[in-house]
């Protein structure tokens, strides 16, 4: 079959040697196995999907966990709404204590790490004792008040009378726009 | 080239000037001319004996290479090896398995072109197909090799005269006709004197063919024609242009052939290409599945880590809000526990990450220096750890209230752990 005498047999020669090559190429080729998403590729793509997943689950479980610590002392709602309730709660403890509130002033809101915070001065009028045992009442985890100033004079020589200044911080959760005319025309210039 | 192994139904001697063949009952038959003949045969495919007298044997050895080879070699020395110009002739050989230093033996037939072409001539005139063409001496090698005589005499008697053909080895080695003897005695000389003209020993003789030779050794009514279709010989005397044509088809078959490989091969190669891309695009799809996949979940997985980042930035400022190390209550009510008799204390001043500022008035100075060192040594009942540093007085002044000498002080003290607030950041909140 393969023989190379003359021009004919020569070529008829090469292209069967050719054939034969491509034919065992081909079978040798066909035995190799074909492109697959299988096996150790699929196993290490099964694992980084698994490890995502996972990493993902206790990050989850993470954040519910941070989230329900301190949720309890967190504000919720727009600033304008928080002041008023928080100055139901100075009214109630000092009338508690026999305090006389004389000044309540909402500062500014500014952000502090996503969270709003809301500052307000609270001036009260009373005794010494009380007066610190209003601030310890401000202290209380349940208010979601916290005392960041305080500032106590006494009031006159002659009595146990004080003046005491106390600065209240609220966190109010999320970055929540205030909607007070001040803000208002700040946006505006 | 070679005769196909296939048994004709009739093997006929051929010559210009009769033909010849052999019947179920051995028995010659003899007629002018193939035309004549064609009537009788049992058959329309024949194979021919050429006869002995318009055939040249010749036995020599050749290179031990493959036949188209030596056939080459063969072209160009017959000319040389028979008393005819080698454009005249048509041969062919028969290798046989006799091999030896000087090579292989080779028994070569000629025959002249001319007579070839009147053969087949005949043939096609007669309507005959001829199935191959040797000489008839051959077949006498094959009727020593059935009788088990390698080396022998094969005589016949036949339309030519006495046909003595000298077998050695089991292949032929000489040929010659001689006129008939008259006698069995005629016979014998004619069958030495053939011996001798071929340098040959002699080896016994065999009587084929029914001949009478009554001291033969061995004699058998088959004759050397009959044998010819089971000899299995590769040997076909063509005609120059019957050998062209047959190269030309050989040529065509085997490009047929290699055509036919090459588009299997491309049939192959084509089918197991696009079984590979088919296969190749599935595992890429597949692939991108499962790359989209883990790419969403690590997504959802950096989102959430960002809603996590996000909760622990608010944890920081809760902590830092409502529990802190020490309150500012017990600070306060810790330095007014710690104010000694004859001590009074005016205002507290008291920021988260500041010191504690504390005024007061003394009845004497010697009653600021116990105060502080009360505050000094405040410790926490649980850990033992001191409450407060850096105590100081910042000032100290004596002064008189209702013509009573009193000492006015200020203390600065710093809360252990007083750590200030989460600062805002730099822009205020509905600012962009």
């Amino acid at each position: 079959m393969i023989s190379f005498r003359t021009r004919n047999e020569s070529i008829a020669s090469a292209v069967s040697i050719c054939a034969i090559l491509m034919l065992i190429g081909t079978a040798a080729w066909y035995w190799m196995p074909l492109p697959s998403v299988q096996g150790f590729q699929s196993r290490s793509y099964s694992k980084q999907l698994a490890s995502a997943n996972n990493s993902t689950t206790d990050v989850q479980n993470e954040r519910v966990k941070l989230e329900s610590d301190i949720l309890p002392f967190l504000w919720e709602g727009l600033p304008d709404k928080v002041a008023p309730a928080a100055l139901a709660k100075v009214n109630d403890l000092a009338k508690q204590r026999a305090l006389k509130v004389v000044a309540f002033r909402p500062q500014k809101p500014s952000e502090v790490k996503g969270l709003t915070q809301v500052v307000f001065g609270v001036t009260v009028d009373g005794s010494f004792p009380n007066t610190v045992q209003f601030i310890k009442d401000l202290e209380q985890p349940g208010l979601k008040l916290a005392v960041s100033t305080v500032q106590i004079a006494s009031a006159d020589q002659a009595s146990d009378r004080v003046t005491g200044t106390v600065n209240i911080v609220a966190y109010i959760k999320g970055a929540t726009k205030p909607v007070s005319r001040g803000d208002k025309n700040v946006k505006k210039s | 080239m070679s005769r196909k192994n296939v048994a004709p139904a009739a093997v006929v001697a051929w010559s210009t000037s009769s033909v010849s063949w052999v019947d179920e009952g051995h028995r010659l038959s003899t007629t002018d001319s193939l035309m004549e003949a064609a009537a009788m045969l049992p058959t329309k495919d024949v194979l021919i004996a050429t006869s002995r007298r318009s055939t040249f044997i010749r036995t020599m050895r050749v290179p031990n290479a493959s036949k188209p080879d030596i056939r080459r070699i063969l072209q160009v020395q017959i000319g040389q090896l028979f008393p005819i110009p080698a454009n005249e002739l048509s041969f062919d050989f028969h290798l046989t398995q006799d091999v030896n230093s000087e090579g292989r033996l080779a028994v070569i037939a000629a025959i002249r072109s001319a007579d070839l072409q009147i053969l087949h001539s005949q043939a096609k005139a007669a309507g005959l197909r001829i199935t191959g063409v040797l000489p008839a001496a051959l077949g006498s090698a094959a009727l020593a090799k059935s009788l088990h005589q390698p080396d022998a005499a094969v005589v016949h008697r036949t339309a030519e005269g006495l046909a003595i053909d000298l077998v050695a080895g089991g292949e032929l080695r000489y040929s010659r006709v001689a006129p008939d003897p008259a006698n069995a005695l005629g016979i014998e000389a004619e069958v030495s004197r053939t011996f001798a003209a071929a340098l040959m020993s002699c080896s016994p003789t065999i009587a084929a063919g029914a001949l009478a030779l009554p001291d033969t050794d061995v004699s058998t009514d088959t004759w050397g024609l009959e044998t010819l279709p089971t000899a299995h010989l590769d040997i076909n005397i063509q005609t120059p242009e019957q050998m062209a044509r047959a190269l030309r088809q050989a040529e065509i078959g085997k490009i047929r052939l290699a055509t036919v490989l090459m588009g299997l091969a491309v049939v192959a190669l084509t089918a197991q290409t696009l079984n590979y891309v088919d296969a190749a695009k599935k595992a890429s799809s597949a692939d991108a599945r499962w790359r989209k996949k883990i790419g969403d979940a690590k997504s959802l997985q950096d989102a959430e880590q960002k809603k996590a980042d996000v909760i622990s930035g608010y944890r920081d400022v809760v902590d830092l809000a409502f529990h802190p190390a020490q309150s500012l209550s017990d600070v306060l009510a810790i330095v007014t526990n710690d104010a000694p008799k004859g001590v009074w204390l005016t205002g507290f001043t008291l920021e988260r990450g500041k010191a504690l500022t504390i005024r007061g008035t003394a009845a004497n100075s010697n009653a600021v220096q116990p105060f502080t060192d009360a505050i000094r040594q405040e410790a926490d009942k649980k850990t033992g750890q001191l409450r407060f540093r850096d105590t100081t007085i910042v000032f100290s002044s004596s002064s008189e209230i209702d013509n009573t000498p009193v000492t006015q002080f200020s203390v600065s003290t710093f809360p252990v752990g007083n750590l200030p607030l989460e600062q805002p950041d730099i822009k205020k909140v509905g600012q962009k």
